[in-house]
């Protein structure tokens, strides 16, 4: 009697189970070490001298704000003085919004003491570009 | 009655699956685990500035220079009402530099690619005026204007 052939194939069977549990542990590794990254906004610092051609009667329209910078830690208040009048960070918004509606152009002079926090200068800077103040100059006193 | 020949190595069976397993394992592990040097002080915690412009790297013409400022602050407040600081640390790249160092740095980057190279100060939210102010005038003394602070928009895992 002639014996069946072997076919090569038969009974080859592909396991599938160790592959998803590879695949389920990568799922996990990347999502656990997924790192999202942070989203940074930039505030101009310093701006190049003003332009020594400019027509004299634009520069007459300016005003002058003066926010002052303070270590609220040593003093009463949020760090914040406008125009020498102790301010809240709201107030400061409202104020701000205030003189960029009269006049956007309007240089907003920011002075510093030594120990003041940076992050308060940072919330001043923050109100000025919310508002579109753009004439900024910092200074330490 | 003929006897079968036996095949050599009939009936062993090397199951390949748990290696092919822990390789793999191993291969994404340290592909993933793989971490140039950290060229940022992971330290430094950003105030939030939502309002200013989204800082877009690839849309600067010029690749800007970011320089790090943090005060390291007294662990108790004892320490810190008897006026024990470590002072104020600057880095660039995530390496320490001295005042000097930083004005050698930056008048070399000036020499090398002009005065149009965006600074980007990415000073800690407890970090003193006087020490942000320090950057700022080592950046004016070798002519670099475009000085910018950074802030936070939104914050991911690093933010504490």
């Amino acid at each position: 009697m002639a014996k069946e052939k072997k076919v090569q194939s038969e009974g080859v069977k592909l396991d599938m189970t160790p592959m998803i549990d590879v695949v389920f542990q990568l799922i996990i590794f990347f999502v656990v070490t997924l790192k999202q990254e942070d989203v940074l906004s930039k505030l101009d610092a310093m701006a190049p001298a003003p332009d020594p051609n400019a027509k004299p009667e634009e520069q007459e329209n300016l005003t002058l704000i003066t926010i002052d910078i303070y270590n609220p830690a040593k003093n009463a208040g949020e760090g914040f003085l406008f125009n020498k009048r102790a301010v809240t960070l709201k107030q400061l918004d409202d104020e701000i919004k205030r003189a960029a509606r009269n006049n956007k152009n309007s240089s907003v002079l920011l002075r510093c003491t030594k120990d003041s926090p940076h992050s308060v200068l940072i919330k001043a800077l923050d109100v000025c570009a919310k508002h579109g103040m753009t004439k900024l100059a910092i200074f330490s006193i | 009655m003929a006897k079968k020949k036996k095949i050599a190595g009939e009936g062993v069976d090397l199951d390949m699956t748990p290696m092919i397993d822990v390789v793999f394992q191993l291969i994404i592990f340290f592909v993933v685990t793989l971490k140039t040097a950290d060229t940022i002080n992971p330290d430094i915690v950003l105030e939030y500035g939502k309002n200013g412009p989204i800082l877009k790297k690839d849309e600067l013409k010029v690749p800007p220079v970011t320089i790090e400022v943090k005060r390291y602050t007294a662990p108790t407040k004892w320490l810190a009402d008897n006026g024990w600081s470590l002072g104020p640390v600057i880095s660039v790249n995530g390496a320490k530099t001295s005042e000097s160092q930083l004005t050698a740095l930056l008048r070399n980057i000036v020499a090398h690619r002009g005065k149009n190279v965006p600074i980007l100060i990415r000073a800690d939210k407890d970090a003193r005026h006087e020490d942000v102010r320090k950057v700022m005038n080592i950046c004016a003394s070798v002519g670099i204007w475009q000085v910018s602070f950074l802030a936070m928009v939104t914050p991911g895992d690093s933010a504490k």
